[in-house]
């Protein structure tokens, strides 16, 4: 293989590398970022204070929480992202902290990193102001008692159950109140009904009767049997023949068939409209009276549910009322401890300043004793040396030998006052002893002809080198 | 030579001064020991002696030429960084007087200023002498170191054997802006002759260097 062709297989390769990381870079782009809106910034409640570590923050859009995280160190972030198929483009993002609202809100926009301070809300209300009094959230200066004995927190714990109490006695009697105004209302609804279905069942009975009066065939049939019988009457004075008397009578009897049948229709036809009538009265009654029932029975299921959802809340915010003045409690007690232990310790500190301090006082006053003592000593012993050198000096002058006694006294037979050594070679006697072993031998004299003898013969012998 | 006869026993006079001062001053107090009050004064007198020697009969040697042979520098020791250590020697001697006088520090510190002040004011004195009696000579053919106090001590190499020429400085060349020239013929001391303490080290290593035998 040539050259030419390992460089053109290298520039193909290359050149293939280059276009595949342009394509991949291409795609990476096209498929582009998470859409999301991160906010971050301080978090303080409506005092100016920073909210605790690890309270709960929501984002909300139209309500609905998008985005959640807890506060750390009075700082928060949050990340919004839009979901597949919703828009959040333009909308108001509002937060909460916790059970409390936050005065700042923005707009969402895709791909921001927004930085945004949050200030808390209070809520004016008997929980929240309770909340705040023992969290320290509202007012900090009322729950500032860290000292408070725990009898007085028993009695806020009480106060607070009372108030919590109270506030729920007064919803559940509201609640109680508008679903009683609502079965009233279904009440009335339903006797109302009921006294139209009667109504309409009193007027439907008129008509009956009314009809039954004016049956209008049973008058034909009448009418016809009563015109009938005339004709034979008269068929009868006039003396006509047997032949017309015959049919005149026949005539009478078939009449008489069609209006006893007439009437007979007419009766059965009243009877059954009394009987519908009265069904649907029936029906009408009792479908009201079951739609009544049914009614009742339903708004009781929702009062009661009502009301269980407002015990159960009030249960919830008591519950967690007391756990955080336990909390609070169990703050205060260990800052108690805390600041006993510390008072403990700095109580023993300064007790073992003072025992040094005493110690001290007691070493230097043994230091000052001693040191007197020992100049008390050198004064003797200068007295004692000059009065031994005035009587050499007297013997001299009389002419008379060093005078001194044998084994070296004065002729006092005193000792001639070794001078107390106070320095060591090494390190210094303790006031009050001698000096010992090689920190005694080492004296000046020792030391200086050591010095001499050793530095002339270091140097001196580079005279006698040739080189 | 009067002069510098003068000089010399004046010189050796100032360094023996301190010895004799405080030997006579140790004897007019009865509780200096007596062997330190000889001692004292016996090196006062050993460094006088050695003066008078130095100045009467102390002359730097001079090297015997060969027939043909050419000298080309001859140089002796500069005397000042030997005073340079004389004069660092006092500050520590005023320490120890310090220490030992007004302070109660246990004596192993006045002791070691004291040998440090001593060791520096000693090793001055015996440079000073020893360089009185040193004398380096170049001619074209050889390279000469000569001592002469006691004994006659020389030593050379031949320049068309020098391999290497260089130039050093030590603390107290560089105090009094002196310097060595260091020519090696080889390996080991016998081989190395460093001309010391000279004055105008420049000149003098070029000499030798342009004696170098060339390679070519």
């Amino acid at each position: 293989m040539s050259r030419f062709s390992i460089l053109m297989a290298l520039f193909i390769l290359s050149l293939t590398i280059s276009l595949s990381l342009t394509k991949y870079v291409d795609t990476s782009l096209a498929q582009g970022t998470p859409v999301s809106h991160a906010f971050k910034g301080s978090i303080v409640n409506a005092q100016g204070r920073p909210v605790r570590d690890g309270a709960n923050m929501k984002a909300l859009i139209d309500g609905n929480a998008v985005a959640q995280s807890t506060a750390q160190g009075g700082q928060y972030k949050l990340i919004v992202t839009q979901p597949q198929g919703v828009s959040f483009s333009g909308k108001t993002v509002t937060f909460t902290v916790g059970q409390y609202k936050i005065n700042e809100t923005a707009k969402w926009q895709p791909g921001s990193n927004s930085v945004l301070n949050l200030t808390g809300q209070t809520q004016q209300n008997t929980v929240n102001r309770a909340r705040g009094a023992i969290a320290g959230f509202i007012d900090p200066n009322r729950a500032g008692s860290q000292n408070q004995p725990a009898q007085a927190h028993q009695q806020d714990l009480r106060a607070l159950e009372q108030r919590i109490n109270e506030e729920k006695n007064q919803r559940i009697a509201q609640v109680r109140s508008g679903f009683q105004q609502v079965i009233d209302q279904t009440q009335m609804d339903a006797d109302r009904e009921k006294e139209e279905a009667k109504l309409n069942y009193d007027m439907e009975l008129r008509n009956i009767e009314n009809d039954s009066g004016q049956n209008g065939e049973a008058s034909m049939h009448q009418q016809e049997l009563d015109q009938t019988q005339r004709q034979y009457d008269d068929a009868k004075q006039r003396g006509a023949g047997r032949q017309h008397l015959d049919e005149l009578e026949r005539r009478l009897i078939r009449v008489r068939g069609n209006l006893e049948r007439a009437r007979s229709q007419s009766t059965g036809d009243k009877s059954r409209r009394i009987s519908n009538a009265k069904m649907e009265y029936d029906r009408r009654v009792s479908q009201a009276d079951r739609q009544l029932r049914e009614q009742l029975s339903r708004m009781k299921q929702e009062m009661s549910r009502e009301i269980g959802n407002i015990e159960r809340e009030f249960g919830q915010q008591l519950q967690s009322q007391k756990e955080e003045a336990q909390r609070q409690q169990s703050d205060q007690q260990r800052m108690a401890r805390e600041e006993q232990s510390q008072q403990k310790r700095m109580d023993m500190e300064r007790q073992r300043d003072e025992q040094r301090f005493q110690q001290e006082e007691d070493r230097m006053k043994r230091e000052m004793e001693m040191q007197e003592e020992r100049m008390n000593r050198e004064m003797q012993m200068d007295e004692q040396r000059m009065r031994m050198e005035e009587d050499r000096m007297r013997r001299m002058g009389q002419g008379s030998g060093p005078g001194m006694g044998p084994g070296g006294q004065g002729p006092d037979g005193m000792a001639p006052g070794v001078p107390m050594k106070t320095r060591g070679f090494l390190m210094n006697p303790k006031p009050g002893s001698q000096a010992q072993g090689f920190n005694a031998a080492m004296d000046p004299t020792m030391l200086a002809m050591i010095g001499i003898a050793i530095t002339v013969l270091a140097t001196g012998l580079t005279l006698f080198k040739g080189n | 030579m009067l002069h510098r006869v003068g000089s010399r026993l004046i010189i050796s006079t100032i360094l023996s001064s301190p010895f004799f001062i405080s030997g006579g001053l140790a004897f007019l107090d009865p509780s200096v020991p007596i062997l330190l009050r000889l001692m004292v004064l016996a090196v006062g007198g050993v460094i006088v002696a050695l003066g008078t020697y130095m100045s009467l009969s102390g002359v730097a040697p001079t090297p015997n030429l060969a027939a043909g042979e050419r000298e080309i520098i001859v140089r002796h020791p500069s005397m000042k960084p030997a005073y340079a250590r004389v004069m660092l020697s006092i500050p520590f001697i005023i320490a120890t007087g310090y220490l030992f006088t007004f302070t109660e520090y246990p004596y192993v510190y006045p002791f070691v200023t004291f040998m440090i002040g001593l060791y520096f004011l000693f090793k001055g004195i015996m440079k000073y002498m020893r360089n009185l009696h040193i004398t380096y000579t170049i001619t074209d053919r050889r390279v000469m170191h000569m001592y002469k106090f006691l004994w006659l001590h020389t030593k050379e190499i031949p320049v068309a054997r020098l391999i290497s020429i260089s130039e050093s400085r030590s603390f107290f060349e560089i105090l009094t802006g002196r310097g060595t020239v260091v020519a090696s013929a080889g390996i080991g001391s016998a081989q190395v002759v460093k001309i010391e303490e000279i004055d105008n080290v420049t000149p003098v290593a070029e000499a030798l260097r342009e004696m170098l035998p060339s390679n070519a």
